[in-house]
């Protein structure tokens, strides 16, 4: 008999694994759903492209006819969003486990820094499609959030001037942030996540304990069998999500209409909170950069063990002031962020 | 490349090699300057009037406070006279709310009195006063090019 040549999607895995790197209740399969999400959200958003009209005049209603009068168009434009609110969720938990099973540490450091790239270019792409909704829910968010960049010394209004497009806000920003959400944050992030895969398989794959020598191997079958179940799960609960919890679309954005209280997205209420409580430049901006400067960090400074010192082991001795670090950013901005969504 | 047969050479030598990459980040910082550049045109566009031209001043007398979208302002009076306070929030530009006493900020609560005073956080600083003017035909107008102390009213008789 003819053995199959195997096709073009086997080869994105090597021929055989280490058995703890198709281990589920290892990894979680979180890298991979994310990278999954991913493809989602670039489909599903190359198909809004082609109805959605970047003007502030035009926006909302391009959205309306999407929603509404588009066939399917509220799955697509729900599958879109809710991919985009998962990812941020998975890759967060991505990295949780990543810190918890001290897999940052040599030789894949670099590719830690590299994952940080992916998470800030997520917010930020949630943060620009959320403006791009250009209705009355996101005006105020998309102020606060853009007003930020002018606190900063110096390079604070020309970081403005190249965010929004203009020296105010208004028929500019709209074509700017497309621009940004597309090209300059999407399509960065496609080269990145890339850049991030590659670099898993060069350092070696998943993290396992290099204790378990000789490792028991499975064959690429395995993995890729548990990979199209994922996908299969995924699938169903972007669409379950988008047809149960569509997202929102309010009026259009109006600027002279002055809402009673305006909220943050979901992800930047933390920030809306700090900036209740201080100085817009220190809580706005200093802190974000604190706290990505210390995740930043975690590799070359918290944790300089080698990777014979714990990688691969759930809360492993030597990386222990990585974790409580990192286990404190997010407990401390799931706590803000609750804080604010409570007490409303 | 073969290695290379005088190694007796100093480590600091500039070599080709060095010459071409500082090349390549020389003009990399320049590309990026000029795509900074290019991603920095500010549009001529006119979002706000200079001024607006209202009613006689004795129709806003009726109502505490009016928002003028127009210019972005409260058109404000008390019992010495009309005064118009920016609506921009000088915390992070989010527009004020006016609710009976004070103005409120919907985007991070910062508070002020009537006049634009701070009274309660995070914004440090007071909210300014345009100057309010008569026309020559008697009607009100505010004029966001020109602020003015905060003491200053338009007298309405009557």
């Amino acid at each position: 008999m003819k053995r199959k040549r195997p096709n073009f999607f086997y080869h994105l895995h090597q021929p055989n694994f280490h058995k703890r790197e198709g281990s589920f209740f290892y990894s979680f399969g979180l890298g991979f759903t994310a990278a999954f999400l991913f493809a989602a959200l670039i489909l599903t958003g190359i198909l809004e492209v082609f109805y959605y009209v970047p003007s502030s005049a035009e926006a909302n209603q391009s959205l309306q006819v999407i929603t509404y009068l588009v066939p399917y168009g509220s799955l697509i434009r729900g599958i879109h969003y809710w991919a985009g609110q998962l990812l941020l969720g998975v890759a967060i938990l991505h990295m949780l486990r990543v810190v918890l099973t001290g897999s940052y540490k040599r030789p894949r450091r670099f590719n830690w820094l590299l994952g940080l790239v992916l998470l800030v270019l997520v917010l930020f792409a949630n943060f620009t499609g959320y403006g791009l909704r250009w209705d009355e829910d996101v005006a105020w968010a998309l102020l606060v959030g853009t007003n930020l960049l002018k606190t900063v010394p110096w390079v604070g209004d020309a970081l403005f001037q190249v965010a929004v497009g203009s020296s105010t806000i208004g028929e500019q920003t709209i074509v700017r942030f497309y621009g940004w959400h597309i090209y300059g944050l999407s399509l960065i992030a496609l080269f990145f996540v890339g850049w991030h895969i590659f670099r898993v398989r060069r350092d070696g794959g998943i993290s396992t304990s290099p204790k378990e020598i000789p490792f028991p191997k499975i064959p690429r079958d395995e993995v890729i069998q548990k990979e199209v179940i994922g996908m299969f799960v995924i699938s169903i609960l972007l669409v379950a999500l988008a047809l149960l919890f569509p997202p929102g679309l309010s009026a259009a954005a109006d600027f002279n209409n002055i809402p009673e209280d305006a909220t943050a997205p979901w992800f930047f209420i933390w920030i809306q909170l700090l900036l209740r409580n201080g100085n817009a430049l220190l809580m706005g901006v200093i802190v974000p950069s604190v706290v990505l400067l210390l995740l930043g960090l975690v590799p070359y400074l918290l944790d300089r063990s080698g990777s014979e010192e714990g990688t691969g082991i759930w809360f492993n001795k030597k990386g222990r002031i990585a974790q409580i670090t990192v286990l404190v950013i997010i407990l401390g901005i799931t706590t803000l962020t609750l804080i604010r969504v409570f007490s409303q | 490349m073969k290695s290379k047969p005088d190694q007796k050479q100093s480590p600091f030598a500039f070599t080709r090699r060095m010459f071409l990459q500082i090349g390549l980040w020389f003009s990399a910082a320049i590309s990026s300057w000029g795509i900074l550049k290019f991603l920095s045109y500010d549009p001529p566009r006119e979002v706000l009037l200079p001024s607006i031209t209202l009613d006689e001043p004795i129709t806003y007398l009726a109502t505490p406070a009016l928002y003028v979208p127009e210019v972005k302002a409260w058109l404000m009076h008390d019992d010495k006279g009309l005064y118009a306070v920016t609506s921009t929030c000088t915390h992070l530009g989010c527009t004020v709310n006016h609710d009976d006493t004070k103005f409120v900020c919907p985007c991070h609560g910062s508070q002020f009195n009537n006049s634009g005073e701070v009274l309660q956080g995070p914004a440090v600083d007071s909210l300014e006063h345009y100057e309010v003017s008569l026309s020559p035909n008697g009607r009100v107008v505010i004029n966001r090019l020109v602020t003015v102390s905060a003491i200053d009213r338009l007298g309405v008789d009557g």
